[in-house]
């Protein structure tokens, strides 16, 4: 009984004293990535190009004050031409290119399956050769740097809120069709999803579909708070569609 | 010897679980030391948001299948802080919890059918967990060692998991180290304390996974459970109403050449109680006496799974196991027939392979045939002795000893037109012998050994289901299956009533349709609404019932019909929920038009949450609305007794912290019958708990 109370109590403590401080993340836990060129994977042609064409129409004509490229910035004097792809200050320094998986959600997919053939790199192409990892507890070439308990915070924040729009599609989950889309997307202040590609597909086209569709649906996601700065905010999610639970 | 062991390891567990909670206080604190860096200069933020997991079985209502199943998954199966398999399955349509009201003298009841000889059919990981329980319960486990619970109503499930499941099939799947291992973890720990006020109830859980290498997973959890008996509504304790027990679940999975479709895996599970318990665990009769029982029930898997990648025409699962449960008292009141000791056992050995099939057969057609064999084998002992030692029998006239082995294959597939239609046609054919054991004669006068009994039955059936729109779907099923008899009812006898080898098996014919309709982005852009009705006719024929008859102990007469409907509704946005569920079964015996006493009450259970998301804080309130029910004199069809209706309020709040330093900390609180009223439903022996207080912590590092 003793230990049965010294259980309750200790995890009463666990969950009320970290509370009464503020919280605070494990640098690595904050993953942060240079966006290389992206290869190796067949992805439809109709989902190629960043989100439908009407979207940036609409967020347009919903925020006319919305400025269509990325304020300068202390830390990126040269204005990255595309907002999606951040240039750090070394550009000359050739950048190996990144793997066609995230480097964030690398430890998260269990090992490629030939099942999910399209979410790896076929090995008929030359694996490119992998980026070094970020040095754990902050980078020192990594150009973005955020407070880990903030942009976790609001990384958890959308990915809930991506969850709740997420669906099945009914024809492949009868066809037992499963596999993983890396989805890539921009919002703005307000939340609202600016643009989207898929960074890697799943070799299924209705699973690649509704991966984009899922972000159409989800927009506008929570905007970010004060303590996630940037005009624009890009993240990137493995979306990983599985019959097993 | 083993009194003392088993409460050492409840102690140990939960001694440990208080250490590893010592740990993860202290990495928070570490966690708290480091300094914040920050950086609020950059145009474009890049953030990694982890993996969205898009899971076939999130809907809670299985809309898009004929079948009739409701499916539990962990957070369903944690949000029931269930101390039971009875609490676990509460709120599941069309379900109920019969007999005893403790974890040793539970069964259960679907449709209107209690499980005595077999009508559900209880599967764990594919073993199948059948003993008779001769006062006491159909299934001894726990709550915690599941990570799944599968509900399928009605006969139609026979075809692929095993004849004679008259009244459905309770699927259980045990936890895996996968599912706390993620990304490239090496090791995960888990520790669960729980608490209920209503009997003193506590939990103590550690589970431990690893992965050491990228090709093998291990995990071990240890679960220890102590509780008194609880009070009713009136505060009246309640006898034998406790769930004490210990649990031990070891798995390891090698996967083949990194290939995580391709592996071999091994299980060992073993759940344990050892007290001084009253001997008649579902009615609590007190003629018995009390007794020192230790009751055991365990299996060993070993299983092989070859999803042959790339190849459409392999997907092959095979499985051997070897299952026991064991009851072993002694200090029996009754020694002069019972013994003063005795021990009941059953031995099975069991083999199970099947392949799923693909074929594309058009560009609109596509077909998944999947096909299998089966084999059991099950040793059934019962050992009685005298206070000396000595052997007193084996068995009892109406116990008998001996062997089961049935030999089955099925064949069902599943042909899919567009996204439109499925059909589902399956066939099975089991065959069984029966074998008498030691002390077994044909009775009615006779003293010679009985022979075989052998059966054969046929379970085919065939689903529908067409979208007639995007939202609604309509379904129908007509299934057949037989339940062939076992040993009870083959070789009991008495002076005047001999053995029974020319039993036949019950046989049921059923009838289901339904409707069902998912619409999405009603008043918000992630809003749902899934609502399914199923309606159901079963005739069953050939029952068999022990009649004063001459001809047999147990003879076939007459036929039963079971109908009713089901009701499934739930509507969630993302901070709102709301469940309701509606059952309502007749149960007729057709020969003598009289109701049977197996049926359930209407049942309507509701589920109104509100997520506050910022918070991670999920609020609620459960309500459960059961009618008043009148029992009947099976032979005149006068009533019998009237049981009241009964409504029962429970209030919970979930915290799950995201993100944080607190992130894979789940905290659950509820009151249980919060107006503390005395609630006793028709098919249980005793009255339900009355209010209690639970508090459920748990942490995965």
């Amino acid at each position: 009984m003793a230990s049965v109370l010294l259980n309750g109590g200790l995890l009463l403590a666990a969950a009320i004293q970290p509370v009464e401080r503020s919280l605070v993340i494990e640098p690595q836990a904050m993953v942060v990535e240079l966006i290389g060129p992206e290869h190796g994977v067949a992805i439809p042609e109709s989902l190629k190009s960043d989100t439908p064409k009407d979207q940036p129409a609409k967020t347009a004509a919903s925020a006319p004050s919305t400025p269509p490229t990325p304020a300068p910035t202390r830390l990126s004097p040269a204005p990255a031409p595309d907002p999606i792809v951040w240039r750090p200050q070394e550009v000359k320094t050739p950048t190996p290119p990144t793997p066609a998986r995230p480097i964030a959600a690398e430890s998260a997919p269990p090992p490629p399956s030939a099942g999910r053939s399209a979410d790896a790199p076929p090995s008929s192409v030359a694996a490119p050769p992998s980026r070094p990892a970020p040095p754990a507890g902050g980078a020192v070439n990594a150009p973005v740097s955020l407070s880990g308990a903030q942009g976790d915070a609001y990384g958890a924040r959308v990915r809930a809120h991506l969850e709740a729009h997420k669906i099945y599609p009914r024809g492949a989950k009868r066809l037992r069709q499963t596999g993983v889309v890396t989805v890539r997307f921009v919002i703005d202040r307000e939340g609202r999803v600016i643009s989207s590609r898929i960074v890697s597909g799943s070799g299924v086209p209705a699973l690649d579909e509704e991966a984009m569709a899922m972000l159409t649906r989800a927009s506008p996601v929570p905007r970010p708070p004060a303590g996630v700065p940037g005009a624009r905010i890009e993240m990137r999610t493995p979306v990983e569609f599985s019959l097993e639970n | 010897m083993t009194l003392s062991l088993a409460s050492s390891l409840n102690n140990r567990l939960l001694g440990a679980s208080a250490l590893a909670l010592v740990l993860s206080v202290s990495s928070q604190a570490l966690a708290q030391t480091r300094p914040q860096t920050d950086s609020e200069d950059d145009a474009t933020t890049q953030l990694s948001l982890g993996k969205i997991v898009v899971s076939a079985g999130v809907e809670k209502i299985a809309t898009d299948t004929p079948q009739a199943v409701t499916v539990l998954n962990q957070d369903d199966i944690d949000d029931t802080q269930a101390s039971t398999i009875g609490d676990l399955l509460d709120d599941v349509p069309g379900v109920y919890t019969a007999g005893g009201a403790s974890n040793l003298g539970q069964t259960f009841n679907i449709r209107g059918m209690t499980s005595n000889r077999g009508e559900v059919l209880m599967l764990v990981d594919g073993v199948e967990n059948y003993f008779e329980g001769y006062r006491m319960g159909a299934f001894f486990s726990e709550p915690e060692l599941y990570k799944r619970v599968e509900v399928l109503r009605g006969p139609s499930s026979s075809t692929l998991y095993g004849s004679g499941a008259l009244a459905g099939v309770i699927n259980f799947t045990t936890k895996d180290a996968s599912d706390f291992l993620t990304g490239d973890d090496r090791f995960a720990l888990r520790t669960r304390f729980g608490y209920e006020s209503n009997g003193d109830g506590k939990l103590g859980s550690i589970i431990m996974a690893t992965r050491p290498t990228e090709n093998v997973d291990l995990l071990i959890a240890l679960n220890g459970r102590s509780s008194d008996d609880y009070k009713d509504g009136n505060g009246d304790v309640v006898t034998p109403s406790d769930a004490s027990a210990n649990s031990v679940l070891a798995k390891a999975r090698y996967y083949i050449g990194g290939d995580r479709k391709h592996s071999v895996w091994a299980s060992a599970q073993v759940w344990e109680t050892d007290s001084y318990q009253l001997y008649d665990q579902i009615t609590g009769l007190t003629a018995f006496g009390t007794v020192r029982r230790r009751t055991r029930d365990e299996a060993f898997i070993l299983g092989y799974d070859n999803g042959f990648e790339g190849n459409d025409l392999l997907d092959l699962k095979a499985q051997v196991s070897f299952s026991e449960t064991l009851t072993d008292q002694d200090g029996i009141a009754l020694s002069s027939s019972l013994g003063y000791a005795s021990e009941y056992s059953y031995s099975t050995v069991q083999a199970r392979i099947e392949n799923t099939s693909k074929f594309t057969l058009s560009p609109d057609w596509t077909a998944f045939v999947t096909a299998g064999l089966q084999y059991y084998s099950q040793e059934r002992r019962n050992p009685r002795y005298k206070a000396d030692g000595s052997l007193l029998a084996n068995g009892a006239t109406t116990h008998p000893e001996g062997d089961t082995t049935r030999y089955g294959g099925f064949v069902q597939a599943e042909i899919l037109w567009r996204d439109k239609l499925v059909i589902t046609p399956g066939l099975r054919i089991d065959h069984t012998e029966l074998s008498p054991g030691a002390g077994v004669v044909v009775g009615g006068g006779s003293t010679a050994v009985p022979e075989e009994a052998t059966n054969t039955g046929y379970s085919p059936k065939l689903a529908v289901l067409y979208n007639l729109t995007d939202y609604l779907n309509v379904f129908g099923s007509v299934a057949h299956t037989e339940r062939m008899p076992i040993l009870d009812e083959v070789y009991s006898r008495s002076g005047t009533a001999p053995v029974n080898l020319n039993l036949d098996p019950e046989k049921s014919d059923n009838y289901e349709l339904g409707a069902s309709l998912t619409l999405r982005g009603l008043a918000t852009s992630s809003d749902r609404l899934n609502a399914k009705l199923t309606a159901f006719n079963n005739t069953v024929e050939n029952l068999i019932t022990s009649a004063s008859a001459t001809s047999g102990y147990f003879i076939n007469v007459g036929e039963a019909k079971y109908e009713g409907f089901e009701v499934e509704a739930e509507y969630a946005t993302r901070s709102l929920f709301a469940r309701a569920s509606y059952a309502t079964v007749d149960a007729t015996n057709e020969t003598t038009g009289v109701l049977l006493n197996t049926r359930p009450a209407d049942e309507l259970n509701l589920n109104l949450g509100y997520v506050l998301n910022s918070l991670d804080l999920t609020v609620g309130w459960r309500g459960e609305f059961v009618s008043g029910i009148k029992n009947y004199n099976a032979t005149t069809g006068a009533v019998s007794s009237t049981v009241d209706s009964y409504n029962v309020h429970d209030l919970y709040a979930t915290w799950r912290p995201r993100s944080g330093s607190l992130a894979g900390m789940d905290v659950r609180f509820s009151v249980d019958n919060v107006l503390d009223d005395y609630v006793k439903n028709n098919l249980a022996s005793f009255a339900g708990q009355g209010r209690s207080f639970k508090l459920s912590l748990g942490k995965t590092f």
